[in-house]
């Protein structure tokens, strides 16, 4: 616990330093990075640590997870806009037979018997 | 989740639903009769037996697709495509009752008829107060959205 607090005290000194922060801009800047990064995509381990991350429970059920409620999402829009039709063509097909509109209550079914 | 009913369901809904039950049952049937097909093809079985095979495939459909919208009328109330596009079959008079085996059967029988003149029946959907096409009339049922 003291160890902790000691390293973010001595870590957060240095972030504040203009030196330091000058090395590292340096280092962003110098090629050594991009030769890492190239080594690294060169690299089998990479890609399978890379290969076990997308094969982990964890990640596997993410996707399944997001996969569905993007369906669910479509579907939803479906009914939404097919709700709409729905009004649509009603509202056209008694227009056309010259039907006054629906007068049938929007809250569903009767509840009385033998209605 | 508590399901609660609301307004009665219109033609759009019920058409798109109506595609998606018949899609599942074709596909369903037409997976069966590939499988048998090619098994037939490979055992080079005799035309009496393939002629045979052809009528019960006939009559397993008709049943398969009876069996599908009843039982799942008289259960949930809801086939997979009514589930998909959130609308319930219900007893006319009972307001959420689910159907009996019977009522499901007249309600089939009702879309065979209603299809019969061009489709005629169906479009009762878009001229009733409650949105009844042949088959509800027939089998005194409702079809309502399901709100969630």
């Amino acid at each position: 616990m003291l160890h902790e607090a000691l390293a973010a005290k001595v870590l957060d000194q240095a972030a504040r330093n203009p030196e330091f922060q000058q090395m590292v801009a340096s280092l962003f800047e110098s090629h050594l990075l991009d030769e890492v990064v190239a080594r690294l995509l060169q690299s089998d381990e990479l890609w399978r640590v890379v290969d076990e991350v997308a094969r982990s429970p964890a990640v596997t059920e993410a996707i399944t997870q997001q996969s569905f409620s993007f369906a669910d999402q479509v579907a939803g829009q479906v009914r939404d806009r097919s709700r709409s039709a729905d009004a649509l063509v009603e509202q056209t097909t008694r227009r056309l037979l010259r039907r006054r509109p629906r007068t049938e209550p929007l809250a569903g079914p009767p509840t009385n018997p033998g209605a | 989740m508590t399901e609660t009913l609301g307004d009665y369901a219109g033609l759009v809904t019920r058409t798109i639903a109506f595609a998606i039950d018949a899609a599942i049952i074709n596909l369903a049937a037409a997976t069966v009769a590939v499988v048998v097909g090619l098994g037939m093809s490979v055992l080079d079985v005799p035309d009496v037996v393939v002629a045979a095979a052809v009528a019960v495939g006939g009559v397993a459909y008709v049943l398969w697709t009876v069996a599908y919208s009843t039982t799942f009328w008289s259960t949930t109330g809801q086939t997979p495509g009514s589930h998909v596009m959130r609308i319930q079959v219900v007893v006319c008079a009972q307001g959420d009752e689910r159907l009996s085996l019977r009522r499901a059967v007249t309600r089939l029988a009702g879309m065979v008829l209603a299809a019969v003149p061009f489709f005629a029946g169906f479009l009762l959907i878009a001229i009733d107060d409650r949105r009844r096409g042949l088959q509800d009339r027939l089998a005194r049922t409702l079809v309502l959205y399901v709100a969630t």
